[in-house]
């Protein structure tokens, strides 16, 4: 018992030395933990923030492909002088037209914090504290063959801060920033959003219809089926519950309602069998309405069909709604001269979704007349009245005719080539088939995906 | 007798033996405690190189995602692409005016690791995009066409990166997807794993820092699927060509382009030399009259808004 209550001393002082020992040990593990936990942590903030910020740039690209942002298309809150479009978005924006749903990001969205002072926040932001969370912005990417095409620069006198926050160039194409911030690191991006225009596969026919009537019996060349560069077109007549024809001229189809074999040179071919209808489906109708909204040449159908003008006419894509009264005297008309996309300007396409136009005067059109007659009208959807003329074509849907007219402008046997005389009330034009297009979206442009630097 | 015994102290053996266990503890304390302290260097050091590494990780990784065709139509990224050598182009991140002929401002950019654990970073501003990679062959290059060592903006580098120590190359430093590849042109993304260790052979390992890429902007080729379908009407056979088929992976909007009497070059990324029908721009074509019992010949070439094409053919025979 004695000998054991004398060693008690050096017990105590081992047990000690081991105590140090294990913590010095424990502390420098602990300082080696702390560290590699900081690191991926850091690591692990950056990554979420760069998956953040690309969510958020998917999420404003897909709402830039539903509507394209121009001069034409910008929404005009009550009161503002400008285009309401908003000059950035983030959560606190859902509901914001061209703004990204916050439920598609919400899974992302990060807890508050208070960010360190001097952290790197937004460089566009005017708070001087960092928030987590996304924001996107929309910004006019310059005129077609500009530098700011090629080249984002963030700030600066030359840079995107500063610039309208839509398409105001009408080059077709934004820059679109994404900034994601999470645990207090930030990711920034940029791409450049291109507006996807598509050819519309339009059969290519001068005449396309139920049926057609010509009211005169002489030898004027009433519709042309030979364009001035020696193309020549069918006519594609779907005669059903045939309402014009007499049977006599001529006999296939008889819904042909010519009065005389003559009315149409040179001697045309019928299509067999005729061209389907509807020519434009839902989804190819949508593209052209959207590309027309785009362009700022959307007639809605609350505008009365009767107020429309031959100016509101012009354009390479003119989309009218009409509604059930624009029919008859209720419908777009026409008179006097006005030359309609007359050169140097494109062919255009002019689509009449429900209703009827009536050219009364000796207007000249020059381009596609596409009426889809969702009215199920069944008489005279287009009408070539007094000395009017189509150069191009015109092409009506369902049991709806065409009515060319009779004038013919006067040209019998007409071997005009350059049109500087009419040769008829309906004239081919294979070029302007060639040009009709459709909004189909937007994507990011090839080559154009950065990602800047912390502080751009 | 008893009290005596107790105050006798220690015997010179006694004493011996308790200072050998003493110093024995406290040696071995010492040992453990110089070792804990030259650990703890070590791992300032290393936390630093980390540091260093993930700065230059991070750098990597948003050059690489960034990188972009020095000019549209040229399929593919990298320049070169092997387990320790990776080069391409890339937006230069600091504002400042494009050269002329280079408005996007684009820069080359190299990253390899040499034989001496170091990872350089090498660039240069071309002054027109349609420039080509300057010398990789040595690493670094000593070429004049990259920043040369004596400029201040020259070659970062990275300092004990062990992916290749002492021959080592079980561990590469640059992975490419996707997997199965066998042309740099198809490379769409990059695997970084970066070895980083200040006292190589020794205790820890090395620190691994990982990050994986994908090449956002690289550009893929469209596919064009063409029918070509002889019909009946008043005049004779016509051929009606059907490209609608035709697709783009990245959902690119495409032009199309028909061709009579020949084929598609080999391989097929470019359009014919001549044939172009006039104005057959959209899916849809008709090819016209053709007697019976001829075999006419068409090709479609889709291109894609970054103007990569493919071209297909086919052959009819009239009936």
């Amino acid at each position: 018992m004695t000998k054991l209550r004398n060693e008690q001393g050096s017990a105590l002082m081992m047990a000690l030395m081991i105590t140090i020992v294990a913590l010095g040990i424990g502390t420098a593990l602990l300082a080696t933990s702390v560290a590699q936990q900081r690191a991926a942590g850091n690591q692990q903030s950056s990554e979420t923030a760069y998956s953040l910020a690309e969510a958020a740039l998917n999420a404003q690209v897909f709402e830039l492909s539903q509507q394209w942002p121009t001069s034409g298309d910008a929404p005009r809150p009550s009161g503002s002088p400008g285009y309401g479009y908003p000059m950035s978005c983030n959560a606190a924006s859902n509901g914001t037209s061209y703004c990204p749903a916050a439920n598609d990001l919400s899974s992302y969205t990060p807890g508050s914090q208070t960010c360190p002072a001097g952290t790197q926040g937004d460089a566009w932001s005017s708070s001087s504290s960092v928030t987590n969370g996304w924001t996107t912005y929309v910004r006019d990417a310059g005129v077609t063959g500009s530098s700011s095409q090629s080249l984002f620069t963030s700030t600066g006198t030359t840079g995107e801060e500063g610039a309208l926050a839509y398409d105001a160039s009408a080059s077709g194409s934004v820059w679109v920033r994404a900034v994601g911030i999470v645990n207090c690191h930030i990711a920034v991006l940029v791409t450049k959003v291109s507006d996807q225009i598509v050819s519309l596969n339009f059969p290519k026919f001068v005449l396309d219809a139920n049926s057609f009537s010509v009211s005169d019996n002489g030898q004027k060349d009433i519709v042309n089926v030979q364009d001035t560069n020696g193309n020549t077109s069918q006519i594609s007549l779907r005669c059903t519950g045939s309402t014009y024809g007499n049977g006599a001229q001529p006999p296939n189809p008889t819904c042909a309602g010519l009065q005389n074999p003559s009315q149409v040179q040179p001697a045309p071919s019928y299509a067999s069998p005729p061209a389907a209808s509807p020519t434009l489906n839902a989804t190819q109708l949508l593209a052209v309405k959207k590309l027309a909204i785009q362009k700022g040449t959307y007639i809605p159908a609350s505008v009365a069909c009767s107020s429309i003008t031959a100016a509101q006419l012009q354009g390479s894509t003119v989309y009218i709604e009409g509604n059930a009264s624009c029919y008859g005297n209720g419908g777009i008309s026409i008179p006097s001269n006005p030359q309609i996309n007359a050169p140097p300007l494109a062919p255009g396409l002019l689509v009449l979704v429900n209703g009827t136009i009536s050219f009364t005067g000796s207007a000249t059109f020059y381009g596609v007349i596409y009426a889809p007659n969702t009215g199920a009208y069944t008489g005279d959807v287009v009408t070539l009245g007094g000395t009017s003329t189509v150069i191009g074509g015109v092409n009506v849907d369902g049991n709806a005719a065409l009515n060319v007219g009779s004038s013919g402008n006067g040209a019998v046997n007409c071997t005009d080539t350059s049109d500087s005389q009419k040769c008829g009330d309906l004239e081919y034009n294979a070029a302007a088939f060639s040009g009709l297009s459709g909004f189909d979206g937007a994507a990011s442009a090839p080559n154009m995906f950065r990602q800047l630097p912390n502080n751009q | 007798m008893m009290y005596a015994r107790d105050q006798r102290g220690f015997t010179l053996i006694e004493l011996l033996v308790a200072m050998v266990i003493s110093m024995i503890v406290m040696g071995s304390a010492v040992a453990i405690l110089t070792v804990i302290l030259n650990d703890n260097r070590y791992d300032n050091l290393r936390d630093g190189a980390q540091a260093d590494a993930q700065t230059m990780v991070d750098r990597l990784s948003r050059e690489l995602r960034s990188a972009s065709a020095p000019s549209a139509g040229s399929g593919g990224l990298l320049a070169k692409a092997t387990s320790y050598d990776i080069s391409f182009a890339t937006v230069n991140a600091t504002p400042g005016s494009a050269p002329t002929g280079n408005p996007a401002n684009q820069i080359w950019v190299r990253y390899c690791l040499d034989g001496n654990d170091i990872l350089w970073r090498q660039s240069t501003t071309p002054s027109s995009t349609t420039s080509t990679v300057p010398d990789t062959s040595a690493c670094p290059s000593t070429s004049s066409a990259w920043v040369t060592a004596a400029s201040s903006a020259c070659c970062v580098e990275l300092n004990d990166v062990t992916n290749e120590i002492g021959g080592d190359t079980t561990r590469p430093l640059f992975t490419f997807g996707p997997s199965g590849w066998s042309s740099v042109s198809q490379i769409n993304s990059v695997q970084l794993n970066l070895y980083v260790d200040k006292n190589p052979g020794h205790r820890p390992g090395p620190r691994e820092l990982m990050s994986g890429i994908y090449l956002r902007n690289e550009l893929a080729s469209p596919t064009a699927n063409l029918t070509a379908l002889p019909t009946t009407n008043q005049q004779g056979a016509d051929v009606q060509l059907n490209g609608s088929l035709s697709f783009d992976p990245n959902g690119q909007v495409l032009s199309y382009q028909w061709y009579e009497g020949v084929s598609c070059p080999t391989p097929p990324s470019s359009a014919p030399s001549s044939g172009a029908i006039p104005g057959a721009t959209t899916q849809l074509y008709d090819a016209g009259e053709f007697p019976a019992r001829s075999q006419p010949l068409f090709a479609l070439a889709v291109t894609n808004t970054g103007g990569l094409t493919n071209c297909n053919s086919q052959q009819v025979t009239i009936p």
